[in-house]
């Protein structure tokens, strides 16, 4: 158990790092991915819901702070996982809670769904307190679509890393 | 009482998830509303200490093409050097007020529509809020808010930023803008339509503001009148290459101190 807790924190403070030395400098056409939503992703189910908000929203309080955005990593980490229990229901089924699920273990249509619909409702409301100006609106759409696209390719890819490890 | 705390303790989540999601609104719209009310900024040493590691780096790629630059500011300063040395007759301003601070652009950012960027001068070395940033090829922003170690940037490519520019061979004024469309393409409003722009003019910092007047910006790609066939809408392609900084100076105003205090003195009258 304690294991598993520094294993998280080094992941966390990983992410950070990694989010902000390697991957905002990995723009394609300008868009950036934002793989650290990972740690949002990957985070056990059966979890205190309070914990694991606060510990969203501290991950995006850090990288506002790298990022000199405000607060607009925070709004979106706490959004995503105070909505994660909707892609999980919808992606693994109404009794997911009663499962042990990995995300390395489960099919890869329903990775994907869960992947996708946190992601996009993330970048929306990234993208949108960014640019905080409604006559951007399809820019900023513009920007959700590929965003999330490049995001959701990475951590897809991460994923399958991680499996290849642990096997 | 017991009902309201059991109430309160079953919707836990939902009020920690409303005051996370107000705190940070709350940043939100305070960075959007005034960008130096921040308090939340990259200036401090823990952001400031990793970005300077992982420029490190970067740095080592782009070394070449910096060496390059250099040679090319160095021989652009004897040329200099040799003119004042030979024409004693030369108008240059005999003692300018500016003094330069030599720093290294850590952190760049050019994809928002708010880029804010990260130099490694702090208070320590002179640096204060409101002062111009520039490179070898022309201008780059604003410093905003200082930290001991670093500062960050109010860059050109931010939609807040104006700047006061002129063209370079009339001195009609105008106003640095960015519409926050294309990282390659900078407005100029307020250009009055009597004024001979024309493409490829090249445009340079004004006379009232934080920067010396005349240094470069940028050239004219497209220059047309608005609707009210008043004003010029210019659109500039700067000299920088906003991607790739590197090294630049923080421009120092020394007289500023005591032009703010004429002019408080003159308002308090």
């Amino acid at each position: 158990m304690n294991k598993d807790i520094v294993l998280r924190i080094l992941f966390f403070l990983g992410l950070i790092l990694l989010q902000v030395i390697l991957f905002s400098k990995m723009s394609v056409g300008g868009y950036v991915p934002y793989v650290y939503v990972l740690f949002i992703l990957r985070f056990p189910i059966r979890f205190n819901k309070s914990l694991f908000l606060f510990c969203s929203f501290i991950l995006g309080l850090s990288l506002d702070v790298f990022f000199n955005s405000g607060g607009v990593h925070a709004a979106a980490c706490t959004i995503m996982a105070y909505f994660r229990p909707i892609a999980l229901r919808f992606s693994f089924g109404r009794n997911y809670e009663h499962q042990a699920i990995k995300l390395t273990k489960v099919s890869q249509s329903a990775r994907i769904a869960y992947i996708s619909i946190l992601v996009v409702m993330h970048h929306l409301v990234l993208f949108t307190l960014e640019t905080f100006n409604l006559s951007f609106f399809l820019f900023t759409l513009k920007s959700v679509l590929f965003s999330s696209l490049y995001t959701i390719f990475m951590c897809l890819i991460l994923v399958a890393l991680f499996k290849n490890r642990k096997e | 009482m017991q009902q309201i705390i059991s109430y309160l303790l079953k919707k836990k989540d939902l009020l920690l998830f409303l005051l996370f999601l107000g705190i940070s609104l709350i940043l939100t719209i305070q960075s959007h509303s005034y960008h130096k009310s921040k308090f939340i900024n990259a200036a401090n040493n823990v952001t400031g200490g990793v970005y300077e590691y992982a420029n490190h780096v970067n740095e080592f790629v782009h070394l070449d093409e910096y060496n390059e630059r250099l040679l090319k500011e160095n021989a652009k300063l004897r040329q200099k050097l040799s003119n004042k040395m030979f024409q004693t007759s030369v108008d240059f301003p005999a003692d300018v007020p500016y003094d330069l601070i030599p720093a290294k652009l850590i952190q760049n950012s050019f994809d928002k529509k708010e880029n804010i960027l990260v130099i490694n001068r702090g208070s320590k070395h002179g640096v204060a809020p409101d002062m111009g940033v520039i490179t070898t090829n022309g201008i780059i922003g604003v410093t905003e808010s200082v930290g001991e170690n670093y500062s960050t940037v109010l860059s050109i490519l931010h939609t807040q930023s104006r700047i006061n520019a002129q063209l370079k061979k009339t001195n009609h004024i105008g106003s640095l803008a960015w519409n926050g469309e294309s990282m390659f393409k900078i407005q100029l409003e307020d250009i009055t339509k009597v004024a001979p722009i024309q493409v490829n003019d090249t445009i340079v910092t004004g006379n009232y503001s934080i920067f010396p007047q005349g240094i470069d910006i940028g050239l004219v790609i497209k220059a047309d009148l608005d609707q009210s066939e008043n004003f010029y809408d210019v659109d500039i392609a700067t000299f920088n290459d906003m991607a790739n900084i590197g090294y630049v100076y923080v421009v120092k105003n020394k007289a500023k101190a005591e032009v703010n205090a004429l002019l408080n003195k003159s308002e308090n009258e």
